[in-house]
């Protein structure tokens, strides 16, 4: 067994509440970000003035018919003062016959809400309409929704080999991104000790001693990768297994990919060490630069929302992207290895890349 | 105090690395993500534009010709045949969507090329276009025959994509719309009690109902804005933990005791910590943010009150990051080092997170946003935002009191728990 990983295993395990609170709160945090996703938009809405509650109860009944927004009651004051301070995209106002949508901006959301509950006012209000002609009120909005649900024009969606196109999991992709983004702080946190040995001798000493430097390097870099890939499998383990996810059917693909992804992290967080000096340095740096790396690559939206060039560009030499790349092509559209073959290689290459010119860094430092 | 001041702001000042890494690295960063994502919070209708293309594989004039003599045969007045086939005409499905298609509102998303159907596939494959449309042949017929006679099964359009995307989504939501609006006509159209005058009050157009209000005097804030702002906050609080976790080598280097032997009070030492703290997050926020004003012109023709309003809350910032240094410069002289360390990393990640200077507030769940208005961060940045779009002073004032507590309550606990003389 390699030395220096004993040793740093025999360090945490003595002291395990440091590195289990570290790892532990990740898992919390992946999970509570993960399932407090609402892939639901909440919109506001309160009724104008004058209006009936009842009235307004009805409409609200109405709106919630459809799935992906979620309309809810509440106060004028507080939906305004929302939507004035950004937090939702916009709030709607309810009259008996009439709806005015409060926003600030405009955006597709905002469209989206507003195409909604035009749709749905004016079906409604037809049906009111259409009622006072109709010798049975309930006969015939029975009749109206039966030909409705068999309607003579209807859409569908399609690959281009014929298949139906498999719907996007965004809640999904937004679980893995939490998971690989915050193992990103778990590994660099322990990389990091290899500057904090260096800094406190130990790393000298250890030259010193029989033990080569390519053990320990390894035994470091194996116990960073070991603490980083159980911290995600747990992540996935707990999802499949416990909440009963789906994941997709190649769940040992994932891990694999998790695997994968955690070394070239390793690496990435090598490189950093091997340019900055000192574990304070490193400190500053490493939790201000990785959280832009989702950011910059999209992985907090749905695909596609990023067209710009040199942001794509920017995004390639993320190991975060192509790992992600490689877990949604895998849990979502069943890809093989085939598929997703390019991302791994280019995490593989980012990997040797990060990890040959980090080491070499930090050796040449110390002539 | 003042030398001890002077050390801490000196031991910063020299590292120039350092420095470099604190003034420019959120240029940089404000720069690309600024250009980069212009769409998340200003507005990003213009990244939905597509591509799409259509394949018309139906033949209308060929479908309205079969009816007309499927109509003849059938055992009806002349009257009545004359009427259904004027009817055909006119709610001839493809001729309506393709109406739809051509409207403004809609030609400004989605770009429609009329392509043959080997082309649009290979197009497609090719990325060129976002997905395309199929009419299939017999369209018209099998539609209007449901239609107007109830007879047959109705008629399919498919959209074609490689993969699901939020384009895809909005173009199938806008044709969807269309068709739903046309089968909910021609339901009423079927419906027994239903006549044409009656048809003609229902079918009434409704489109004046709805509308915008759009609320007046707020700003929209630019991406620019709000990543000058979230950025330099988040440097802020890592220039806290920078001059805290210099105290581990003043630690290891027992600058502490060598302190205390030459009889200054220990609180000397934390208050240098303070004072340098605070001074150097208001000259790194400064700089940040004018630089950002001389280059991207984030707060372009700002009344004088808005700026002293942001001088506020920058000095309260600055003074609440102070107090931060000065906790988590107990920690590491309370604390083992790699625990301290471990402790101050998760503070800021945490707070960070929440508090929407890492990861944009609006993908983490409403508790968790309301959560991160406690973060000193969050708070700030959403106090300036409110700011920049309202210049309300009561809010601003709350806030910063908000904040101005917290910091007192920060100090009171690091200098507590800070170790007194003969303790350490």
């Amino acid at each position: 067994m390699n030395p220096i990983f004993l040793a740093q295993w025999m360090k945490d395990k003595r002291s395990p509440l440091l590195i289990l609170s570290f790892c532990g709160l990740s898992i919390l945090a992946t999970l509570l970000f993960g399932f407090g996703i609402d892939s639901q938009m909440k919109i506001s809405v309160f009724k104008a003035p004058g209006m009936e509650t009842r009235q307004a109860e009805a409409w609200l009944h109405l709106l919630n018919k459809g799935e992906t927004i979620k309309f809810v009651i509440q106060d004028e004051d507080q939906a305004r003062s929302e939507v004035r301070e950004g937090r939702t995209d916009a709030a709607v106002q309810l009259m008996e016959n009439d709806y005015r949508i409060i926003a600030a901006i405009d955006n597709p959301n905002v469209q989206l809400v507003e195409r909604h509950v035009h749709s749905v006012f004016v079906e409604e209000l037809r049906l009111r309409a259409a009622e006072k002609f109709a010798d049975d009120v309930g006969t015939f909005r029975r009749e109206m929704a039966q030909y409705q649900g068999d309607p003579p024009l209807v859409l569908n969606l399609r690959t281009s080999e014929g298949d139906e196109l498999i719907e996007y999991n965004m809640s999904l992709q937004l679980l893995f991104t939490f998971s690989l983004f915050l193992a990103m702080f778990t590994v660099g946190y322990k990389i990091n000790s290899i500057s904090m040995e260096k800094v406190a001798g130990i790393w000298s000493r250890i030259i010193l001693s029989p033990v080569s430097k390519f053990e320990m390097y390894t035994g470091h870099l194996m116990y960073s990768s070991l603490v980083g890939f159980l911290q995600i499998s747990a992540v996935f383990v707990l999802f499949n297994f416990v909440f009963g996810l789906d994941l997709g059917f190649r769940f040992g693909m994932l891990i694999l990919i998790a695997g994968i992804y955690t070394l070239s992290i390793v690496a990435m967080s090598m490189l950093l060490t091997g340019i900055l000096k000192t574990p304070e340095q490193f400190n500053m740096v490493f939790p201000s630069a990785i959280p832009v790396m989702p950011l910059l690559s999209g992985a907090y939206m749905p695909p596609g929302t990023i067209t710009n060039k040199f942001l794509l560009g920017i995004s390639e030499i993320f190991p975060l992207k192509h790992a992600l790349d490689a877990l949604v092509a895998v849990a979502i559209y069943d890809a093989g290895w085939q598929e997703v073959f390019l991302s791994i290689a280019k995490l593989c290459i980012i990997g040797v890349i990060c990890m040959g010119v980090g080491i070499n860094l930090m050796e040449r430092r110390r002539r | 105090m003042i030398p001890f001041f002077k050390k801490d702001f000196l031991v910063y000042w020299r590292d120039r690395k350092e420095i470099i890494i604190a003034l420019l690295m959120p240029m940089v960063l404000i720069t690309v993500l600024g250009f980069a994502l212009p769409g998340w919070v200003e507005n990003p209708a213009k990244t939905l534009e597509m591509k799409v293309g259509l394949v018309k594989l139906d033949d209308e004039e060929a479908g309205l010709e079969t009816l007309r003599d499927h109509l003849a045969s059938l055992s009806m007045s002349d009257e009545m045949i004359t009427a259904r086939a004027e009817q055909m005409e006119q709610q001839s499905p493809v001729r309506q969507l393709l109406n739809v298609l051509q409207e403004d509102s809609v030609k400004e998303i989605v770009h429609l090329e009329e392509l043959e159907p080997n082309e649009a596939v290979r197009q497609l494959k090719d990325k060129k276009i976002e997905a395309f449309l199929t009419i299939p042949a017999g369209f018209t017929e099998a539609a209007l025959s449901k239609m107007i006679l109830n007879d047959g099964e109705g008629a399919e359009l498919i959209i074609t994509a490689e993969k699901a995307s939020m384009r895809v989504d909005v173009m199938a939501g806008i044709l969807d719309g269309v068709l739903r609006t046309m089968n909910y006509q021609i339901a009423v159209s079927h419906m027994p009690d239903v006549d044409a005058e009656a048809a003609a009050v229902i079918l009434e157009d409704y489109s004046g109902i709805g509308g915008r209000e759009i609320l007046p005097g707020v700003e929209m804030v630019t991406s620019f804005q709000y990543y000058a702002l979230a950025i330099s906050i988040v440097f802020a609080l890592m220039i806290s933990v920078t001059i805290a976790s210099k105290a581990t080598g003043e630690k290891r280097e027992r600058v502490f005791e060598r302190i205390l032997l030459t009889g200054s009070h220990p609180l000397n030492y934390l208050s240098g910590k303070m004072g340098s703290t605070f001074c150097l997050s208001l000259l790194q926020l400064v700089f940040v943010l004018l630089a950002s004003h001389g280059f991207f012109g984030i707060f372009h023709g700002r009344s004088l009150q808005f700026w002293i309003g942001v001088t506020v809350v920058l000095i309260v910032l600055s003074f609440c990051m102070g107090s931060l240094a000065s906790l988590f410069t107990t920690l590491v002289f309370r604390l083992e080092d790699s625990v301290a360390n471990a402790v101050t990393f998760i503070t800021v990640l945490i707070a960070g997170t929440i508090g929407g200077s890492f990861v944009p507030v609006y993908v983490l769940p409403e508790w968790l946003q309301i959560a991160g208005e406690w973060t000193p961060n969050g708070l700030t940045l959403v106090a300036l935002l409110e700011w920049l779009q309202i210049e309300n002073m009561n809010s601003l004032t709350a806030s910063m009191l908000k904040l101005g507590v917290f910091s007192l309550v920060i100090i009171a606990i690091a200098t507590w728990s800070f170790p007194r003389r003969g303790r350490i």
